[in-house]
């Protein structure tokens, strides 16, 4: 349980994503002096892991997945990743002219990989998120929930290795909010893909995550890497549990929540 | 079917009714107010002039219908190509864009006599004026619907590997559809008139040139007959235009406006 | 989908090619001929010429393009993109003292008097000239006939001083004139036969002041030519002038016959008002040689008219320049009436 900063974990196994002493530092017009976006994170994410970083508002943790993504440089520091990497972000950011299926497809097209040999897998993978029946259905006829799972299909058509989500269940109610977490556990569970998962929900982090990171406010520093030693599957009823409450507290007790 | 050539007709009723309204109100007018009838036509002079077969109607439709649609898909070919080029170099815009606005802001009609002079005195001339009348619409809303998509998308692009390229086409060219239709409405419609404008300069059948010689001659019925040919011929073509509308963008319908 | 594509380049190719290298190909010479209006009445001189042969008998393939006034057919001659023209003498006299041209000439006067006339409105209180003082004139930007009117006014006594302008766009700027909103208007005789019942039906007496009659005898519209041609291909002009004033001589013989030539190819015009226009022109410019003889005299220009023509343009116009009024034509083509 919790305390100093640690690199996670140590293994014979190399981790899938390794981020060493990453920096991010804007050079603003105007005012005195960079903008520190994160500095020093030290971070590493082993094979079929599911690590959630978590922190307030403005802390960074976007521009982490960001520069893990590849989307964004790093000022400082390096970044590792193995394998392929599929996104899904806070908006869906499906195209409103293509039906479910074939944004789903999207990355198969870009990729330039052979459409029919996937276009199987798209079906498979909008049955795996519960969207069976829904293949031809346009965006504007989906509700939120069912977009964004559009969305992780569609991240995991091209089989990537790595799964990042940037606060993709920020913009839903609490209900679909635990729906989707549910529905996302599952999913991990059939899939096994690493996922690094970035929230700034407490009770999110702990559901989901074999390890919380707490990212502090700007400039971003790891304050602490805590490891969920909760039994999975992990279910709604786990909420009610005590050890749940206490990983809870801890997270907030490293966030400066209770002082 | 029966049902709807029914609710076909409920709905148009109150527009053919307006309309009957007018042309009676109309004949009224020209009987009551005594008003001359090379001035104002009444309304079954008009009739008889739209069905006189001593006109050869078709030829004179069809000469003006073909400069429309060729200066109208000029138009659209060139004024998307342009935007897209525009869109994907800021250079290239500051360095067009002010000969856009130039073509369009000077009125045709002054210099459309240059270009009878150099092109002849076919019908190149009328396509160029009609081209230029409808091109900067074109341009306009085409820039704009690229340049509507969601800045996070070319990210999503990017995220799985997708060049400029991948971006242009498959994400800003469709969600700029719906613009590029915006200006394909208004550019149908400035096509009509700039066609109309140029046969006013010199032209030798189509519905301007009838317009202008059965003014020379007094004859008001065949002008206004010439007249509501085009105006039919204009709002055919904005029809076609949004049924093809309908048919491409079937995921636009509940934003639709018109 | 690629298919079409295929089909729709090699569609473009072929039109392209046709385009280029297709249309007759005969032994006559192509001529562009202008005209100085949207084809009326009296065009049935030129187009009976098409529709009979006769230009074809000359070996000439004529191209008959409607015009839009006499001044834009001046400057397509000068800049050689039409070959002949039928153009107002006092307009080119015009364009020569304002516009400097200098390489268009006449080479056949078609209409030896004038058709400008004034039309007024007698139920207006106007029974002679000097009544047109202090009246409302209808006209036109850049109206010539309608500048004339200063030399008009000068030579029959008219103080134009107080004349009020009402000003539109031709053709239908004698509107207002129909419907009695102004006194008078200047136009050309063949507008008054087809104004005078809609002026009646709108309770007006309309009726003219010919410049014929009034001290204004000038040249009326001729062909013209760019002295290029002239020099150059002067056996066409030849043939071109021969065939045309054939034809306007076998008009003048034959209006209705002429007429139903002019319908041919323009079945929009009506038969009963084309008649009447062509007659009322014929009536005011009888053509030489209508009953018998040489059709050749009917284009002569006269010498002491030209420079009538030129004096009352520089008068009406204030202009400074001058210009040889022998300049502007040549009777190389026509015989001596």
């Amino acid at each position: 349980m919790g305390g100093a900063p640690s690199c996670g974990v140590s293994g014979a196994v190399p981790p899938v994503i390794a981020l060493r002493g990453v920096g991010q530092r804007y050079r603003t017009i105007g005012r005195a002096g960079p903008l520190h976006a994160l500095s020093d994170v030290t971070l590493s994410v082993a094979l079929g892991e599911l690590v959630v970083v978590v922190g307030p508002s403005g802390c960074g943790k976007s521009t982490l997945l960001r520069i893990v993504a590849g989307l964004d440089r790093a000022t400082a520091g390096t970044v590792e990743v193995e394998g392929r990497m599929g996104i899904v972000f806070q908006d869906p950011l499906l195209m409103s002219w293509r039906t479910a299926v074939d944004n789903v497809m999207l990355p198969i097209e870009i990729l330039r990989r052979d459409r029919r040999a996937y276009r199987p897998r798209a079906l498979e993978l909008i049955r795996l998120v519960g969207l069976d029946g829904f293949q031809d259905r346009y965006p504007h006829e989906l509700s939120g929930g069912m977009q964004q799972r559009v969305a992780l299909a569609r991240a995991l058509v091209a089989d990537p290795d790595v799964l990042l989500m940037d606060e993709p269940f920020a913009a839903l109610d609490e209900i679909t909010r635990e729906q989707m977490s549910l529905e996302l556990l599952r999913i991990w569970t059939e899939t096994r893909k690493t996922v690094l998962f970035v929230t700034h929900s407490i009770a999110e982090a702990v559901f989901l995550a074999d390890r919380v990171v707490v990212l502090s406010a700007r400039p971003g520093m790891v304050r602490a890497v805590i490891t969920i030693d909760l039994p999975r599957p992990r279910t709604a009823k786990l909420r009610g549990v005590q050890r749940y409450t206490e990983y809870c507290q801890e997270v907030r007790e490293q966030l400066g929540l209770i002082v | 079917m029966r049902r709807r050539l029914v609710a076909g007709l409920v709905r148009y009723a109150p527009a053919a009714a307006l309309a009957a309204f007018a042309v009676a109100a109309w004949e009224a007018a020209v009987l009551v107010l005594r008003i001359p009838a090379i001035i104002v036509p009444p309304p079954f002079e008009v009739a008889l002039a739209l069905v006189d077969r001593s006109v050869d109607w078709p030829h004179h439709i069809a000469v003006t219908a073909l400069e429309i649609v060729a200066g109208f898909a000029a138009a659209v070919v060139l004024g998307i190509g342009l935007a897209v080029v525009l869109v994907m170099s800021q250079f290239l815009a500051r360095v067009v864009l002010p000969w856009v606005l130039l073509a369009q802001i000077v009125p045709k009609i002054a210099f459309a006599p240059i270009l009878f002079l150099t092109f002849g005195y076919n019908q190149l001339p009328t396509v160029i004026i009609t081209f230029l009348v409808a091109f900067f619409p074109m341009v306009i809303d085409t820039a704009a619907g690229l340049g509507s998509l969601d800045p996070r998308m070319k990210d999503l692009l990017r995220s799985f590997q997708g060049s400029r390229w991948d971006v242009l086409w498959k994400a800003q060219f469709p969600a700029s559809l719906p613009f590029i239709f915006s200006g394909l409405k208004v550019s149908s419609t400035l096509a009509v008139v700039g066609a109309n404008v140029a046969e006013f300069v010199s032209a030798r059948a189509g519905l301007g040139f009838l317009i202008i010689n059965s003014q020379v001659t007094f004859n008001a019925s065949l002008a206004f007959a010439a007249a509501t040919y085009l105006i039919l011929l204009g709002v055919a073509f904005y029809a076609l235009i949004v049924a093809l509308e309908r048919w491409t963008l079937p995921w636009a319908a509940p934003h639709r406006a018109a | 989908m690629r298919t079409q594509i295929r089909w729709i380049r090699l569609a473009v190719v072929v039109v392209a090619l046709a385009a280029l290298f297709g249309g007759p190909a005969g032994a006559a010479d192509a001529v562009k001929f202008k005209l100085d209006f949207s084809p009326v009445g009296y065009h049935a001189m030129f187009y009976s010429g098409v529709s009979r042969g006769v230009y074809a008998r000359h070996g000439l393939s004529v191209d008959i393009i409607p015009g839009t006034g006499s001044y834009a057919g001046v400057m397509d001659v000068a800049a050689g993109k039409i070959d002949f023209a039928f153009a107002d003498s006092a307009t080119l006299a015009l364009a020569a003292l304002q516009a400097g041209v200098k390489d268009v000439k006449i080479i056949a006067m078609v209409l030896e008097v004038t058709p400008y006339s004034i039309l007024y409105l007698r139920n207006h209180g106007i029974a002679k000239p000097p009544d047109l003082a202090g009246k409302t004139m209808a006209n036109f930007q850049g109206s010539g006939v309608g500048r004339l009117f200063r030399s008009f006014a000068r030579i029959n006594g008219v103080d134009a001083s107080g004349v009020k302008e009402i000003l539109s766009a031709p053709p239908t700027y004698l509107n207002p004139l129909v419907v009695g909103q102004a006194d008078f208007a200047p136009s050309t005789v063949n507008q008054t036969v087809n104004l005078r019942e809609p002026a009646r039906q709108a309770g007006n007496d309309l009726a003219e002041f010919r410049f014929v009659d009034h001290g204004m005898n000038i040249h009326g519209a001729a062909l013209i030519a760019n002295v290029q041609t002239l020099a150059q291909r002067k056996d066409l002009a030849k043939r071109f002038v021969q065939a045309t004033l054939e034809s306007v001589q076998w008009t003048a013989r034959n209006p209705e016959a002429a007429v139903d030539e002019l319908l041919k190819s323009n079945p929009q015009l009506k038969k009963d008002r084309a008649l009447a226009e062509l007659r009322s022109i014929l009536s005011v410019s009888v053509p030489r040689g209508t009953t018998a003889g040489d059709p050749q005299q009917l284009g002569w220009t006269d010498a002491g008219t030209m420079v009538r023509t030129v004096d009352l343009v520089r008068e009406s116009f204030g202009l400074s320049q001058q210009v040889d009024p022998a300049a502007l034509y040549t009777n190389e083509f026509v015989t001596r009436p």
